[in-house]
Parts: C-alpha cells; sequence; structure tokens
C-alpha cells in the first residue's frame, strides 16, 4: 500500500508537467501549424475621399481580387499580440519548413515595432509600413506607393518567446489600379 | 496435466504462505475473541429451584441440601467450591452448575458449616442447623470482588506499537502479554483494529491494590507506569514509549531516494536521486558506505534574443533533464546507528549520459529515524557540469533559428530524502 501511495506521488510528481501544445492543422492558412488571424470585410478612403472595399477571408479563391489604390490600408482581428507582422508580396507566398522562402518577393511591410498612434495591431495604413528592399526594412524613408498589377498580403504572429510562428491569416490578393 | 497443474498450484501456495507475514495472523482459536468481554449469565427464580430441589429421588433416611447461589446482583455462579461440614467433619466438596447445587446426607448431624469459594468473589462461611425435614433448599448470595479489564495500546509517536512486551504485576501475580498487530479476521480482512493493544482482567480483593505496567521493545526504552485499581476508569489507556537514541543493530544496507524542490535550489532546479549504499563490515571502522547513486538534475533555463526593431527583446525557457550515475562513497561522521542526526559527507563520482563526461557531487547531510528503518535525511549537494543550452535567432519570415551553446552550470541545492534501511 505504502509503494503504491509511493507510484502515486511519482505519477502526480511527473505527470504535473505540462505537454507542448498541439495546434491543429490548418491547410488554408500560410502557415498550416498556426492559429487563424482572421481578416474581415473592411474599407478604407484615400486623401480624396475615395472608398475602397476589401472584402477579406470571404475573397478567398474569389475568381477576381479586390480592386485598391497604391496606399492600401490593411486590417484584421485583433489579437492583441506582441509580435505580429504584415507584409505585401508580388508574388503568391511560399512557405517550407515554417518560413517563408520568396522573401525577395516582400515589397513592403509593417510590424509591430512601428506601433504608432494610428496604425496599430489590426488596422494599418500603407503609410504606416516601410519598403523592403534586398530582404531589408528600410526604415529610414517612408513607403513607395504600389505599381499597378496584383499584389498578395498576408499577416502573421509569433507567441511570447518570439519562437515559433502561434497565429497566421490567409493570403489574400488585390489588384492596385493607378 | 490437470495433476501437473495441481503440483503448480500446490508449490504456489506453498510459496505465498512461506513468505507471508504469518507471524502477524492473529489466530482466533488461539487466541480467543479479544472483543467478547460479556458472559450470558443464566438467572434462576425460587420456583425453578423448588422444582430443581424436587426433581431429586431420595433413599428413605437420606437428607436433601442445596439450593442456589447467586451473586449479589442476581447472576447465577458457576463453578463455586462448595465444602461441606457436619459437626466439624468434612463431608463432601462440589461445584455448582450454573448456580444450582445440592447433596444428600446420609447421616444426621446437628451443625452444617458451608464453606464457599471463587476466585472472582469474596469468601463465604455458612453455618445451619441440621434441618429435621427434607428437603433443605438455601439461596446464598456472595460478593463480588473488584473486576476490571484493562486495557491499552502502545504507541510509538502516534503509530500503534505491535509486539511489546507487556508485564503487568499485581498482588504478587506477573502476567505477562504482548501487544496485537494486525490480523486476517473470520471474514479474511485485514483487520487493524486492536493494532498495539493489550488487554487483562484483573480480580482484586481491594481497590486500592495496586497495579504495575512494564513495557519493553527492542529499540524503546523500557515504559513503566503503576496505579491503583480505583484509578482505573475502564477506558484504554494510551502509552506512548520513546526510541532508544540508538539503534537496537546496525543496518549494513540503506536504499534512498531524494527529491529536491525549485525553493530548495538556488537555481530553482528540481533533482531526483535513488541511491543505494551498503556499510564497510569493518570491526574497528563502521562509519564508511560504499554504493551506487543515480540522479537527475531538471533545470530550466531563460535565453533572450532580440526580435523586431522596437520591441523588447523576447525570453524563451526550455527545460533541460541532465542525468547523472555512478559510484558513490559516504563516510558517517556521526555514527550511523543514532536515531538522530546521523551526520554524512561523501561524493558521488557520476557519469553525465547528457554530455559524456566525469563529474563529481560532494554532499552533506544529516539523518533522522522516524522509527527502526526508516528515516528521513536533508542533504546539500554540489554539482558542476556541462550541457548544451539552446539559444534562438528570430526570423521575421517564420519560427526562429536555434543553435547550441555549451555551458557550464554549477549547482548547490538541499534535498529531502527517504531512506529504508535494512
Amino acid at each position: 500500500m505504502k509503494l503504491l501511495s509511493a507510484i502515486f506521488f511519482l505519477i502526480l510528481l511527473f505527470g504535473s508537467c505540462t505537454p507542448e501544445e498541439v495546434i491543429p492543422e490548418n491547410e488554408k492558412l500560410i502557415f498550416t501549424n498556426s492559429y487563424p488571424i482572421k481578416i474581415p470585410s473592411y474599407t478604407f478612403q484615400d486623401s480624396d475621399g475615395e472608398t475602397y472595399s476589401i472584402r477579406g477571408d470571404t475573397s478567398y479563391q474569389s475568381a477576381y481580387p479586390d480592386t485598391v489604390n497604391s496606399l492600401p490600408a490593411l486590417a484584421w482581428d485583433s489579437l492583441g499580440i506582441r509580435i505580429i507582422t504584415a507584409a505585401i508580396f508580388t508574388d503568391h507566398l511560399r512557405v517550407t519548413g515554417n518560413r517563408i522562402v520568396n522573401t525577395d518577393d516582400i515589397i513592403w511591410q509593417w510590424h509591430s515595432g512601428m506601433e504608432t498612434e494610428t496604425g496599430k495591431e489590426g488596422f494599418v495604413k500603407y503609410s504606416d509600413g516601410r519598403s523592403v528592399i534586398n530582404d531589408s526594412i528600410d526604415y529610414d524613408n517612408l513607403a513607395d506607393s504600389l505599381d499597378e498589377g496584383h499584389y498578395y498580403w498576408a499577416v502573421w504572429g509569433w507567441g511570447e518567446s518570439g519562437t515559433r510562428i502561434w497565429y497566421s491569416s490567409r493570403e489574400l490578393e488585390f489588384y492596385v489600379l493607378k | 496435466m490437470i495433476r501437473f497443474a495441481n503440483i503448480l498450484f500446490f508449490l504456489f501456495t506453498f510459496v505465498l504462505y512461506s513468505f507471508s507475514q504469518i507471524d502477524e495472523i492473529w489466530l482466533e482459536s488461539v487466541y480467543g475473541n479479544f472483543n467478547d468481554t460479556t458472559s450470558s449469565a443464566l438467572n434462576y427464580s425460587p420456583k425453578e429451584v423448588d422444582r430443581f430441589m424436587k426433581s431429586h429421588s431420595l433413599k428413605p433416611g437420606e437428607y436433601l441440601i442445596g439450593g442456589y447461589i447467586s451473586s449479589i446482583f442476581h447472576e447465577s455462579i458457576d463453578s463455586v467450591k462448595i465444602i461441606i461440614r457436619v459437626d466439624q467433619k468434612i463431608i463432601d466438596s462440589f461445584y455448582t452448575v450454573n448456580g444450582l447445587f445440592s447433596i444428600s446426607l446420609s447421616e444426621k448431624g446437628s451443625i452444617i458449616d458451608l464453606s464457599l469459594s471463587h476466585p472472582e468473589y469474596h469468601q463465604k462461611d455458612t453455618s445451619l442447623l441440621f434441618p429435621e425435614a427434607s428437603p433443605t433448599t438455601l439461596f446464598l448470595g456472595l460478593q463480588p470482588k473488584y473486576k476490571i479489564l484493562l486495557r491499552g495500546r502502545v504507541y510509538a509517536g502516534n503509530m500503534p506499537l505491535q509486539g511489546v512486551a507487556v508485564k503487568i504485576r499485581h498482588a504478587g501475580s506477573l502476567y505477562n502479554l504482548t501487544t496485537r498487530g494486525c490480523y486476517y479476521d473470520k471474514e479474511d480482512y485485514w483487520n487493524c483494529l486492536f493494532d498495539g493493544m493489550f488487554k487483562l482482567n484483573l480480580i482484586a480483593e481491594d481497590p486500592n491494590d495496586s497495579v504495575y505496567i512494564n513495557l519493553t521493545k527492542t529499540g524503546m526504552k523500557p515504559f513503566s507506569a503503576g496505579m491503583t485499581i480505583h484509578e482505573y476508569t475502564g477506558d484504554i489507556m494510551h502509552l506512548k514509549m520513546k526510541y532508544e537514541s540508538t539503534l537496537p543493530v546496525i543496518s549494513y544496507n540503506s536504499l534512498n531516494f531524494k527529491l529536491s524542490f525549485p525553493v530548495f535550489s538556488l537555481d530553482d532546479d528540481w533533482f531526483v536521486s535513488l541511491s543505494y549504499y551498503r556499510l564497510l563490515n569493518t570491526n574497528r571502522l563502521k562509519r564508511i558506505a560504499y554504493g551506487i547513486d543515480v540522479n537527475t538534475f531538471i533545470t530550466t533555463v531563460s535565453v533572450t534574443h532580440n526580435t523586431f526593431r522596437g520591441l523588447e527583446p523576447s525570453t524563451s525557457d526550455s527545460s533541460y533533464i541532465s542525468t547523472f550515475a555512478g559510484p558513490s562513497l559516504l563516510f558517517w561522521l556521526i555514527p550511523p546507528e543514532k536515531r538522530l542526526f546521523s551526520t554524512y559527507a561523501g561524493c558521488t563520482f557520476a557519469y553525465n549520459f547528457n554530455k559524456p563526461a566525469l563529474v563529481f557531487q560532494p554532499f552533506f547531510g544529516s539523518r533522522v529515524f522516524i522509527d527502526l528503518n526508516k528515516a528521513i535525511s536533508l542533504e546539500i549537494r554540489y554539482c558542476e557540469y556541462k550541457t548544451d543550452i539552446i539559444h534562438y535567432t528570430f526570423s521575421p519570415y517564420g519560427n526562429a533559428m536555434r543553435y547550441e551553446v555549451e555551458s557550464t552550470f554549477e549547482k548547490l541545492h538541499a534535498n529531502l530524502g527517504i531512506q529504508i534501511v535494512f
């Protein structure tokens, strides 16, 4: 009986260690092994007062993309996490081994270290982010406006330790019309 | 085939019987029912006694004398010894059966003397004139002596102690008892209701009689207590024995399980150890022990790395389990047979399974026995070892990149242990 008690104690002791959290696979996200960041339908206005609509996740795999101006705003359901980024690509995102491989296709990026009064996690204007030149963010200059064409964008975020991607959105597409 | 199975079953039961704690099985047939302290009394009414007397057939010239002996509480008394004298001459002696007695006298006398004796009652002598007619029915009452059921339970701390030799002295008599252990009862349940208990029926002439109780057991200090009969309330006495300052025998083997919690450590570590030691059997010095020690450190290491520009650095925690095993030497600074605070110092020469290398683990500790073969220990241990620590480089495009850096740990902690010596 005493031996059983001792074994029970040891089971309790070592059983109390929490196993690593398992995130369900989600093939629709850019990082399949992450929790979803939802992108709602939203609108934004340019300096001339013209309104643009983004359909968000509902436009996924739509036959035609949303049309925006050359300074689009990006929005998503805020998660309140500390490390998060959004980026615009000139081509489809390619992810291998939980890392984006076509980083040279990134032309614009915003991250939570750039937070301002107007651009916070959940809604950022194009002017809140910076251009990316040769895989490097140009912090010194304002971002160049986008040329006419097809673009792809996504949002992804890390856990508090910054070692692993915990959240990501779908890849969305828009068309810039000048 | 069936015969072979029978042989196997017989061998199995034989082995099971041989290794079972048969000495702890209380045999009801040998020791009786411990719980049974009552007896059923048969009481007779005067009419029933008359009927008993009339049931005898007498020859001519015989005189029948008989009757009924009860206590002052009107309970029949069985086995009262009666000596009957007629004119100072002993005629016969006999015993009552459920309080009833009868004797037929063939010769007439003048005075009949009756002496009644029973160990639980005061002696009674009575006389009567020889009756003219027969039968003569007597109703006699005996006054009981003081009778107590002395019950006690012997403890060592809060644990009932079985196998204690109990000597009870009263009125020149010495009673030797032993405290009971657990046993399998009639329904085959392991019964510990009377664990550590003894009981004795004592009969005293005088309530001021003294009763002395002496308890002895190997490894325990002798215990003595005394009281008078009338001081005993009838409750179960709680008698606590204390351990001797040294163990009765030196145990050469010890099995140790040690555990350290984060609060006991400088680095919030967990530590688990299992070790076995055997005392070197030398005539001059029984203080050196050798053995084997297997232990594990579970430590959490935090590393920081930068993420995006403008953000505070992130911290990542990882747990590392480092396991060691190897021979160990131990020297008892205070002799190991001491029950309290036997202090020791030693060193384990261990192999590090995670980062192959030999490490030294010097330690210093003390143990306190909680009974005769189990002890708790408190130990301080130092260990210096190397292990590979995982660091991270942040990637803005996915999971961070990992790389390992060899680090040296210097661990100093206290641990609590349980020891079993045998």
